[in-house]
């Protein structure tokens, strides 16, 4: 039954106390959340942190759910947020600047194409900003420009250009690699 | 390994292939956790939440986004009544104007555009109080066979003189400190200086385009496909011309065409500081059309 229940009535539900909507909204949402964890990370075992983080500041965030936003924007919101926060508790540790991603790690324990693979989309990701990154987490995980400007708390047009600006600094990169 | 022309199927390609999926014990461990958390929040208002809890103290602190932070000195609407180059023309040169095609032909690119815009909103402005008054650009405007000289002389004096339309052939569209100089195919220096220091310490690089047949030339930014944001800096620009020059229009720019621009992006940009730009365009055309 709860299958059928839309996002926004479990959410509602859950904001007023209702614990079942509440795990079958987590439930729902908890692989996607950890799937937009992870591509801001690059790293599983951030991704993990991040989500259980994530999982246990939704009680409190649901509070202030206002229903104005799509419950699947609103949390991923909530989880760039905790990110950004995330990384400045990093940095105001004085924690070296890891960049993005474990990726010997996670190189070592591939096959060989995926570890191109790896090795590809780690390169790709740490030329661009944490702000582009961000950008294109949400743009590839199919987030249409419009929520991720509502997700980022900048305006569609900012969204079009970062992603404008990534695919720009992409060509770059490759067009570098191309004349060594 | 082959890579796909197009980078962000790539990227999304990488990113399918290579995104883990959960542990479930740690998604059970985490969902059972919340679960706990939640059941114990609603059990009693009063009892405090356990000591995972985030502090969000910073939340929403980075979010407003500075969806138009630059306000460059540079007119990006082409001068529309120019049809000729006159022999004497000082700034004119066969090589600019036989670049000048080419400029436009890769202005026709998106990313083109993008990029000389970003690059012109990159660049600062120069200390407050070197800037010519009204009057002075008034004065260049008077005698159009000496404006060369007296903008030289002007520049050489430590000021800048005001953007805007110098003459039906000259367009000083900007000024600017010493990064970023504008492309040399469209623009063309009266003199040999590349840059010159002004008393205040900045440093100045103008730059007048070269008079073009209209049909000639092409826009520098075709603000209708052009993004909301380069469009709303558009209007910023070149409400900051006009402000500049005291002026109620230049030419074929006025507050009335700033204003539409905004206008036409507005809705982007509503609870930003773009509402602020809207509420000060409305009232400089208000003043600007208003009787004395």
């Amino acid at each position: 039954m709860r299958m059928t229940t839309s996002d926004l009535d479990l959410a509602t539900a859950a904001a007023a106390g209702d614990a079942a909507a509440f795990s079958s909204l987590l439930e729902r949402h908890y692989d996607s959340l950890f799937r937009l964890a992870f591509r801001l990370t690059g790293s599983k075992a951030e991704a993990e942190d991040l989500t259980q983080d994530v999982c246990l500041a939704l009680p409190t965030k649901l509070k202030n759910f206002s229903g104005q936003a799509k419950v699947s924007t609103w949390l991923y919101r909530v989880m760039v947020n905790a990110a950004h926060d995330r990384r400045r508790k990093q940095s105001r540790s004085a924690k070296l600047a890891k960049g993005w991603g474990d990726w010997e790690k996670n190189r070592a324990s591939a096959n060989a194409e995926t570890a191109a693979q790896i090795d590809w989309l780690h390169q790709a990701m740490t030329i661009l900003s944490p702000d582009l990154r961000d950008t294109l987490a949400l743009v590839l995980d199919d987030v249409t420009h419009k929520d991720a400007a509502d997700i980022l708390g900048v305006s569609e047009g900012t969204v079009s250009w970062r992603i404008s600006k990534a695919k720009r600094t992409l060509r770059e990169a490759h067009a570098k690699e191309d004349r060594i | 390994m082959t890579r796909p022309d197009d980078d962000l199927i790539a990227l999304k390609r990488a990113f399918e292939e290579t995104t883990p999926v959960p542990q479930p014990q740690k998604r059970m461990q985490d969902i059972a956790q919340a679960e706990a958390v939640f059941k114990s929040m609603h059990a009693s208002a009063a009892k405090k939440i356990p000591s995972r809890r985030f502090s969000w103290k910073a939340l929403g602190a980075g979010l407003g986004g500075l969806t138009t932070a630059a306000v460059a000195l540079v007119l990006v609407i082409p001068p529309q009544q120019q049809v000729s180059i006159p022999e004497n023309a000082v700034v004119s040169s066969a090589e600019s104007r036989a670049a000048m095609p080419l400029e436009g032909a890769s202005l026709a690119d998106e990313s083109a555009v993008e990029e000389l815009a970003e690059e012109r909103m990159a660049t600062p402005q120069a200390a407050p109080g070197t800037f010519a008054t009204a009057e002075d650009s008034q004065s260049l405007r008077a005698a159009p066979t000496d404006q060369v000289a007296a903008l030289r002389s002007t520049l050489e004096s430590g000021r800048l003189p005001v953007a805007g339309d110098l003459d039906a052939q000259r367009l000083l569209t900007a000024l600017t400190s010493d990064v970023n100089p504008l492309p040399s195919a469209r623009y063309a220096l009266p003199w040999s200086d590349d840059v010159i220091l002004l008393d205040a310490g900045a440093y100045a690089s103008p730059r007048f385009t070269l008079s073009l047949e209209v049909a000639e030339e092409p826009p520098l930014v075709d603000l209708k496909a052009a993004l909301p944001d380069i469009r709303m800096v558009a209007a910023i620009a070149g409400f900051a011309a006009l402000l500049e020059s005291g002026e109620t229009d230049l030419n074929d720019w006025s507050y009335a065409d700033a204003l539409n621009i905004a206008e036409e992006v507005g809705d982007d940009f509503s609870g930003s500081s773009g509402r602020i730009v809207l509420e000060l365009l409305r009232n400089a055309l208000q003043i600007a059309t208003s009787s004395p």
